[in-house]
């Protein structure tokens, strides 16, 4: 009888639902079990660390890692799996590319904690409390990790072999890749496992060959034309810049594109290439029109970094800032 | 004292992680428990259009 | 995002414009090189500890 693969499921900065659509595989999930060991998987068995550690380096066949890498355990934890695992999977949006916790990269973790602990509404903490790397209990030491300046995605850290995007990943990329691991089939690497097109492709709504804006609407403000791109009625949607795979399944369910599944092949800035396809499809006959209509735009930076920001060319800027409030 | 230290808490979404203080009997002289985690909804959530934060917010926990 | 607001801009040129074209690009390339190459950005000391490739 073959030996049975080994796999490993790590979570890190992340909200559970990648670990959620491994579970929605349904039946393919007994597959899964005839194919591979656990040996680690917290989220759904009691497992700890040195169960992790004792597995040998390369000992772990698959190993899926989703969240983002928010504090200095996460890049322990990153490390640990790129050395214990053959092949290294970065699991879901966060994963992938940082995720919705990286849009936390347009604040210093100071700032965002001053707002948790000190300022937001539903907190009371007159004394200014804070959590502590290291806190001395009357009985003995506590210590939590460190957050990081950042939130990063798994490849800014740690060599990685293959991407599953989505925000949750879907299920029959989930089976796509496991039937590869399976066959010993693996695609090149680096390949994210999805779609190769965008997901305008995949979208059931009617294009027409121009596109011309002339205002920027927010989609629940206006009636909008179930059968029409969402794009040409002014609506903002990622899915010129997303790759596809999803089947639109936020356009199906009435829904604009936020790019969840990333960027699509040779592009080095998926918030660059929005930015420049949205402008490209206002239609002005003047630089003060065009203006107009894109000022119209109410939160440019997070419409298309929404999934992504970790990953962005520019970096984790801490240039002048308006306060928002 | 002797520290017992479950780290992760597993079988759930999210960080846990707890420690237990042992006495010199044996009994729990004290426990605690610490979340390990930050991710910042409640910061960058602000600024952004209204219609859109119940599209952010639940990947606070995807169960 | 934090970026300086001058390294970014959108000008509307039309394909028959040439000239107007390339004095954009001109113009915003010497005023890029005058602003000079963009700060790093933020990094974690904890991720530039070891070789990403392990």
């Amino acid at each position: 009888m073959p030996e049975k693969f080994k796999f490993a499921f790590m979570p890190s900065a992340s909200c559970g639902g990648c670990e959620i659509a491994i579970v929605d595989i349904d039946e393919v999930i007994l597959k899964v079990a005839e194919l591979a060991d656990i040996v680690y998987w917290p989220t759904a068995l009691d497992f700890k660390d040195k169960d992790l550690e004792a597995v040998p380096d390369g000992g772990v066949t698959v190993g899926f890692f989703n969240g983002a890498v928010r504090n200095d355990h996460d890049v322990h934890h990153a490390r640990l799996m790129r050395r214990k695992s053959q092949v290294l999977v970065a699991f879901g949006a966060c994963a992938h590319m940082g995720g919705i916790p990286s849009l936390g990269n347009f604040w210093t973790t100071e700032e965002i904690a001053h707002r948790m602990y000190d300022t937001v509404p539903s907190v009371v903490n007159p004394e200014g409390t804070r959590p502590q790397t290291t806190f001395d209990a009357p009985e003995g030491e506590l210590t939590i990790p460190r957050a990081l300046e950042r939130a990063y995605a798994l490849d800014q850290v740690v060599d990685v072999d293959y991407y599953l995007p989505g925000c949750p990943p879907q299920p029959k990329w989930i089976i796509a890749a496991v039937e590869a691991v399976a066959s010993g089939e693996l695609p090149p690497k680096g390949t994210v496992i999805a779609g190769t097109k965008a997901v305008c492709d995949e979208c059931p709504r009617e294009r027409s060959e121009e596109k011309q804006v002339t205002e920027f609407k927010r989609i629940h403000l206006v009636e909008n034309d179930p059968e029409k791109c969402l794009l040409e009625q002014g609506i903002i949607c990622c899915g010129p810049a997303t790759r596809d795979g999803c089947e639109a399944a936020c356009i199906v369910a009435g829904q604009a594109c936020r790019g969840c599944f990333g960027p699509t092949d040779n592009v080095n800035d998926m918030g660059a290439k929005l930015a420049s396809a949205i402008a490209s499809i206002v239609i002005a006959d003047t630089q003060a029109e065009a203006d107009k209509i894109l000022g119209n735009l109410d939160d440019p930076a997070g419409y298309f970094y929404r999934f992504g920001l970790a990953k962005s060319m520019l970096g984790v800027q801490r240039g002048e800032r308006k306060d928002d409030e | 004292m002797k520290k017992i230290e479950i780290d992760p808490i597993s079988r759930l979404e999210g960080h846990g992680k707890i420690a237990i203080f042992l006495d010199d009997a044996g009994d729990v002289a004290n426990a605690y428990l610490q979340i390990p985690e930050l991710r910042g909804f409640e910061q960058f959530c602000v600024g952004r259009p209204v219609e859109e934060v119940p599209r952010i917010v639940p990947r606070i926990c995807g169960v | 995002m934090g970026v300086n607001p001058e390294r970014l801009r959108l000008e509307w040129v039309s394909a028959s414009e040439a000239q107007l074209f390339a004095k954009t690009v001109e113009d915003f390339t010497d005023a890029i090189r005058k602003l000079g190459p963009m700060p790093k950005g933020v990094e974690d000391p904890a991720v530039a500890e070891e070789e990403v490739h392990a």
